[in-house]
């Protein structure tokens, strides 16, 4: 007989509730996704990987992890019993994942230069900033549909019209390859911008109030996973790789070295985020 | 007439990496033209129709994953059985990975299962790796550091640590080392026997040990000690211990150094220690003139093969040349070039090959570009497009990240020689093949092809280009050295023995061409 694991989590994110019935939803090399009963996926990533709004941070044993196990989330304890194995939040490190711009200035510049150089050969990047021609039908299937959608978001944004900017979001949605979809990477990086500018602006604070609702809605359009993720960066919650560049860009640090970390999620989530995030930018100052 | 097929697999949740993976793997089987692994989303299933995969995946919700496949309709089934294959495989991966428990989980329980262990090899992700090598010498062990993206400052602190304790710390960055025969990353097969080499350049380190067991002499170790090691910050620790190591170890006859330009001064330093060491000692640091490198006790040499071929020379009690180089030769029976032709076009996966390369093409060409510029050579302005002559390093940090190195994936060398073969310009193209553990299995299943497609499209357009390379490998490597000679020389490569040769053998080319 195993005797249970009792581990310490390093990290909990705000948006992870207090107490749920779960099951395992799915599981990876290095984190597993568990589902509660109200339809949150909380994930659980190992020390290595940074903070998510609804994320745990810890060492767990993923290999003894199966989809379907129940879970149970109580007295800032997560435990699997089927796999043995017990987290202890109470010692963790709170994540919010609220973006702040610290300086009207931008730093983008060198998000870019990271992108050009360092994105991968998928994804939303190669499209904006490969001088290399697609490889594949999709591939120019997939930037035809960005260039016909990009220019009318930044126009959506430019103008604060909430209506168009959905509009053009629909388009995105759930759209090219990848676990979660390029397409969401994208929108979350474009939420990251306009949060970060928000209390700089009136009226992309009006602007995200009133996405807020229909992001939701349209994050019915993709997977569990993804929809995660839009929910919690509609409502201004992000991972703490993409926080740290919008901290950088929007600030001072290294933004280099933070868009090479950001640059390392999943294979080209990263990239897709950053694009979204310097396309956020670029349309949301151009009416400032 | 082009068929689709497609298979929609339930909630199935599987990491990017993967889903790239197996569209790359479907795209590649015989009769299918294009191949994709998406979520069927609303969007995706919109997408698929834009770019031709007109599907009915009706039912499909987009927690499913869908698998397309377009091409020959009798080779669709096949594919997505492979495709479901290959799912399956991975799951049962994910389930062996459930028995790593009873693995070691850190250095210490690693060394209670196996206290006789005196090296560790860690490839962790940079920011982790600093710390997991200091664990390792802490423990008692010699580390060899793969991971990249550890600073220099973690660097000396290691390998002054490492001194200290007499320990050697082969990294960061170091991709290649044979120790005790046991070839580490990325290495060949070599005989054991007495040249022993310590360098700072990791296709440098094959080179040489390829061309020494080539000559029909072995190795008995080969130490890397990673690209920065003779940085005046570092100073060549781990090279001067290596050379401390080798000096005392009785299997080693000849010890061969190997590094680019060093500082100065730590050039100075190896040089004295290397004159102390009470064995011949053979140098290359390319980009230096032997001249003024070679003393008592030191034979300073151009060329990686040079050095090779210095080091089995004095192993035989044979007196080593100062050169082994052959002038330029221009081969019979090469195409007939188009008035336009006039250029090189060098596509390296080794670094260390394609800045020794530069070197070499420089002097006998001149006017070289390179994103691994020597003195006396043009840096690459975008290293995407050539201009004149051009030397690439695919191997470079722009082109590797998010995607594996060029040595193992060679999609991103088959696309440049296709972008090279449209260039009207192109003469030459010129290629380094690492053969070894580590590399592609088999290298000629995608360069063939590539070079066959390039021969057709500059055909079609009333020119012929020529293809040197040279194969780095041995017969007892993984690949089938002969095989792969083979088939390249069979699709019109010529197969030079070293990349010194091949470069000279582009360059004799190029220089019949009007300039």
């Amino acid at each position: 007989m195993r005797a249970t694991s009792r581990l310490f989590a390093d990290g909990v994110g705000a948006r992870v509730p207090p107490r749920a019935g779960a099951q395992v939803h799915s599981v990876f090399l290095r984190a597993c996704n568990i589902e509660t009963q109200a339809g949150e996926l909380i994930t659980v990533v190992s020390p290595g990987s940074g903070n998510l709004p609804h994320g745990i941070r810890c060492a767990a044993p993923f290999a003894r992890l199966r989809q379907g196990q129940a879970a149970n989330l109580e007295g800032a304890t997560l435990r699997i019993p089927a796999a043995d194995f017990m987290v202890d939040l109470s010692r963790a490190a709170l994540w919010n994942g609220k973006v702040a711009a610290a300086s009207p200035g931008l730093r983008g510049a060198e998000v870019q230069r990271a992108l050009r150089d360092h994105a991968p050969d998928q994804g939303i990047a190669p499209g904006l900033f490969s001088s290399g021609s697609p490889r594949s039908a999709l591939e120019r299937a997939l930037n035809a549909r960005l260039a016909q959608v990009l220019p009318v978001l930044a126009r959506a944004t430019e103008a604060r019209d909430a209506g168009a900017v959905v509009l053009a979001l629909s388009a995105l949605v759930g759209l090219g390859p990848g676990l979660t979809p390029a397409g969401d990477d994208f929108i979350v990086g474009y939420l990251a911008a306009l949060w970060s500018r928000a209390y700089r602006d009136p009226g992309i604070a009006a602007l995200l109030r009133a996405l807020a609702a229909p992001v939701g809605q349209l994050s019915l359009r993709t997977n569990a996973i993804s929809r995660q993720m839009l929910r919690d960066a509609a409502q201004g919650h992000f991972a703490e790789r993409l926080a740290e560049v919008v901290h950088c860009v929007c600030g001072g640090g290294d933004v280099a070295g933070s868009a090479r970390r950001a640059l390392g999620i999943g294979h080209s989530s990263g990239a897709d985020t950053l694009c979204g995030l310097l396309f956020g930018y670029a349309s949301a100052l151009a009416a400032s | 007439m082009s068929a689709t097929l497609l298979k929609i697999v339930p909630r199935e949740y599987r990491d990017s990496v993967s889903l790239m993976q197996l569209s790359a793997m479907l795209g590649k089987l015989p009769g299918v033209e294009q191949a994709s692994a998406v979520m069927a989303t609303e969007n995706n299933l919109a997408l698929l129709a834009e770019a031709g995969l007109r599907v009915d995946a009706k039912g499909a919700r987009a927690s499913d994953l869908l698998i397309v496949v377009q091409g020959e309709k009798s080779a669709l089934p096949a594919a997505i059985e492979e495709a479901v294959k290959s799912l399956t495989r991975q799951t049962e991966d994910t389930g062996a990975e459930a028995r790593v428990a009873l693995r070691p989980r850190s250095l210490q329980m690693a060394l209670k299962t196996t206290p006789e262990a005196n090296l560790a090899l860690i490839s962790t992700p940079g920011d982790y790796a600093g710390a997991e090598a200091m664990k390792a010498l802490r423990l008692g062990l010699n580390v060899m550091l793969f991971s990249n993206n550890v600073s220099e400052e973690e660097e000396l602190l290691l390998k002054r640590f490492a001194r200290a304790a007499d320990l050697i710390v082969m990294g960061p960055d170091c991709g290649t080392a044979i120790i005790n025969g046991t070839p580490l990353a990325f290495a060949n097969v070599v005989k054991r026997g007495p040249v022993g080499v310590v360098g700072a350049s990791g296709t440098g380190l094959q080179q040489v040990t390829v061309l020494v067991d080539r000559l029909g002499s072995g190795i008995s170790q080969a130490i890397g000690t990673g690209g920065r090691d003779l940085h005046r910050e570092i100073g060549a620790i781990s090279m001067l211990k290596g050379l401390t190591d080798l000096a005392a170890d009785p299997a080693t006859q000849v010890i061969v150094l190997i590094s680019k330009p060093p500082a100065p001064e730590v050039a100075e330093r190896v040089l004295a220690e290397a004159a102390k060491a009470g064995k011949p000692v053979v140098v290359n640091f390319l980009g230096t003139d032997p001249k003024q490198v070679g003393r008592k006790g030191v034979h300073a040499v151009k060329t990686l093969e040079d050095a090779a071929r210095a080091a089995v020379a004095i192993s035989k009690g044979e007196k080593p040349r100062d050169s082994y180089a052959e002038p330029p030769s221009v081969p019979s029976g090469l195409p007939r070039f188009a008035d336009t032709q006039r250029y090189v076009r060098g596509l390296y996966s080794g670094g260390t090959f394609c800045y020794e390369a530069t070197l070499l093409l420089g002097e006998l060409l001149g006017d070289v570009h390179s994103n691994t510029p020597t003195r006396g050579t043009t840096g690459l302005a975008d290293v995407w497009q050539s201009r004149q002559h051009t030397l690439v390093d695919l191997g470079d940090d722009v082109f590797t990240r998010g995607r594996p190195h060029p040595m193992i994936d060679y999609r991103l060398r088959t696309e440049r020689i296709a972008r090279e073969a449209e260039d009207p310009e192109t003469a030459v193209i010129l290629l380094d093949v690492v053969l070894g553990y580590g590399s592609h299995m088999d290298p000629s299943s995608e360069l063939v092809p590539a070079i066959n497609r390039a021969r057709t499209t500059a055909s079609a357009q009333g020119r012929a280009i020529a293809f040197v390379g040279q194969i780095c490998g041995t017969a007892a490597d993984p690949q089938d050295f002969a095989r792969q000679t083979r088939a390249l020389g069979d699709a019109g490569m010529l197969c030079a023995e070293s990349n010194a040769q091949a470069v000279r053998l582009a360059a004799g080319i190029a220089s019949t061409l009007t300039r």
